[in-house]
């Protein structure tokens, strides 16, 4: 089997001298849910950014569906984010434009994907703008007047535009309060058993991680300190970090 | 009759890095056979490694030393030595772990986490009930429920998919008399039909043919 998201060794470093990651390896299978956890400045956004072709590794290889593509650029870039990757970010701002309606953010990327029928797309759009629980009345709406939870939504029904075998989320639900995050959690993990799909998620709370992932990887300083089965991480944590982390979650 | 899991010298500890560096040995070189078919349950005094030993077998905590082979057929697995792959797989159709904690997921209903492990809409419905959970719970999420009914949904997720071992602890700690019945019935039934039992329990069920064996532990080793 080919792994939707493969990594090599990849290392980030930025022309000041510092490191954003450091020697960065792991797969994620098609249906495999991969968390990573640690804390702010370890590195996992940076590594989100690898994975979404958003910045190019120093060293090291990104390869999608088993191609190397750290280095494409321009159209096929492009091309290659809208079929194979959709991304959630931590903020709306960055993955949708405010000014747009929801339906409009979710078409764009469709657009962007090379589809031409404006009914087909408006139709598309509509019933993943409805399948993520978003009034049907605000779908010709800015975002701008959206909540955060509904931003989150929109976010991810553009994601999903596409059906690509990979989705990235970075800190999903983190600012939203608890219903609103108990909503988007479920409907995470509905969009990921009906589509079998291929997900990584970032987020230090390990309370959704635990509901998400199937693998997680500790992040430290921009390094791997320990990966393992998430309940294996959560229960049986080895390394020093890990430990602080997991005694540090309040349950 | 042919062994389903041999555990060989196993050793496991926990090293406390906040605490300076403590290492508690929790177990201390066992040595276990599980028969296919059989339902042995493991007491011993609280901390002597009953846990441990449980979540060693489903991979969910790492052990030191020693192994634990599984067998299926003819092939056999050491899951102390086995990788996060095989360990995911063993688990969606070999070896279930039940225990007293329910995880819960917000929003979604009893039934719906049934039938999300495989079952069709009527089975699921029949195993909540043959387990005691009234059909109007069916649609609730269970971070509603009480202490025993989270149990029974605990032990319904543990019986939605068939897999030939299941590891159960402590799984009737809080149910009354009835309902612990009803739960020795299901797990004497799935018995009948070959799935291996280990159950840590400080009591033994008390129904006719479900415990063939006990096992004590005392100090993170089996003494009887």
């Amino acid at each position: 089997m080919t792994p939707v998201l493969a990594l090599h060794d990849v290392t980030v470093r930025y022309p000041a001298g510092n490191y954003g990651c450091r020697e960065i390896s792991f797969d994620v299978f098609p249906g495999e849910v991969l968390g990573i956890v640690g804390e702010s400045g370890s590195g996992k956004s940076t590594v989100l950014a690898c994975a979404n072709l958003d910045l190019v590794p120093t060293e090291g290889s990104v390869e999608i569906l088993g191609r190397d593509v750290s280095r494409t650029r321009g159209a096929e870039r492009r091309k290659l984010r809208a079929q194979a990757l959709g991304i959630v970010y931590q903020t709306p701002q960055q993955g949708l434009d405010l000014a747009v309606t929801a339906g409009g953010n979710i078409a764009e990327r469709m657009f962007g994907a090379g589809h031409r029928s404006y009914r087909v797309v408006r139709e598309r759009a509509r019933s993943l703008h409805a399948a993520m629980e978003l009034p049907c009345d605000r779908f010709d709406v800015a975002v701008r007047t959206f909540s955060g939870g509904m931003r989150q939504r929109v976010q991810l029904a553009k994601a999903l535009a596409t059906s690509p075998p990979l989705l990235l989320l970075d800190e999903p639900t983190s600012g939203l309060d608890v219903s609103v995050q108990a909503k988007t959690l479920d409907l995470i993990r509905r969009i990921q058993r009906d589509h079998g799909l291929a997900m990584v998620i970032v987020s230090h709370d390990l309370a959704v991680i635990r509901m998400l992932a199937d693998r997680v990887i500790v992040m430290r300083e921009g390094r791997i300190v320990e990966r393992g089965l998430t309940d294996q991480i959560l229960g049986d944590p080895q390394h020093p970090y890990s430990q602080l982390l997991v005694a540090s979650q309040l349950t | 009759m042919s062994a389903v899991l041999k555990i060989r010298g196993l050793r496991k500890s926990y090293t406390r890095h906040l605490l300076g560096g403590r290492r508690l040995d929790v177990l201390r070189g066992v040595d276990l056979e599980l028969e296919r078919g059989t339902c042995t349950v493991l007491t011993g005094p609280s901390g002597s490694g009953k846990s441990s030993l449980l979540r060693c077998i489903y991979g969910s905590a790492v052990a030191d030393d020693g192994s634990i082979v599984y067998r299926d057929g003819m092939d056999e697995i050491d899951i102390c030595a086995a990788d996060e792959r095989t360990i995911l797989s063993l688990r969606r159709m070999h070896i279930g772990l039940a225990t007293q904690f329910l995880a819960v997921v917000p929003r979604v209903g009893a039934l719906d986490l049934v039938c999300e492990l495989g079952l069709e809409r009527d089975e699921g419905a029949r195993l909540l009930r043959t387990l005691g959970l009234a059909d109007e719970h069916f649609g609730v999420p269970p971070a509603t429920f009480s202490g025993g009914q989270r149990q029974m949904l605990n032990l319904a997720l543990i019986l939605a998919r068939p897999r030939p071992l299941l590891l159960l602890d402590e799984i009737t700690a809080s149910l009354d008399a009835r309902r612990k019945r009803t739960a020795y019935e299901a797990l004497l039934e799935r018995k009948r039909t070959g799935v291996t039992i280990l159950a840590v329990s400080h009591e033994v069920p008390d129904l006719p043919g479900l415990v063939d064996r006990l096992v004590t532990m005392e100090d993170g080793r089996v003494v009887a």
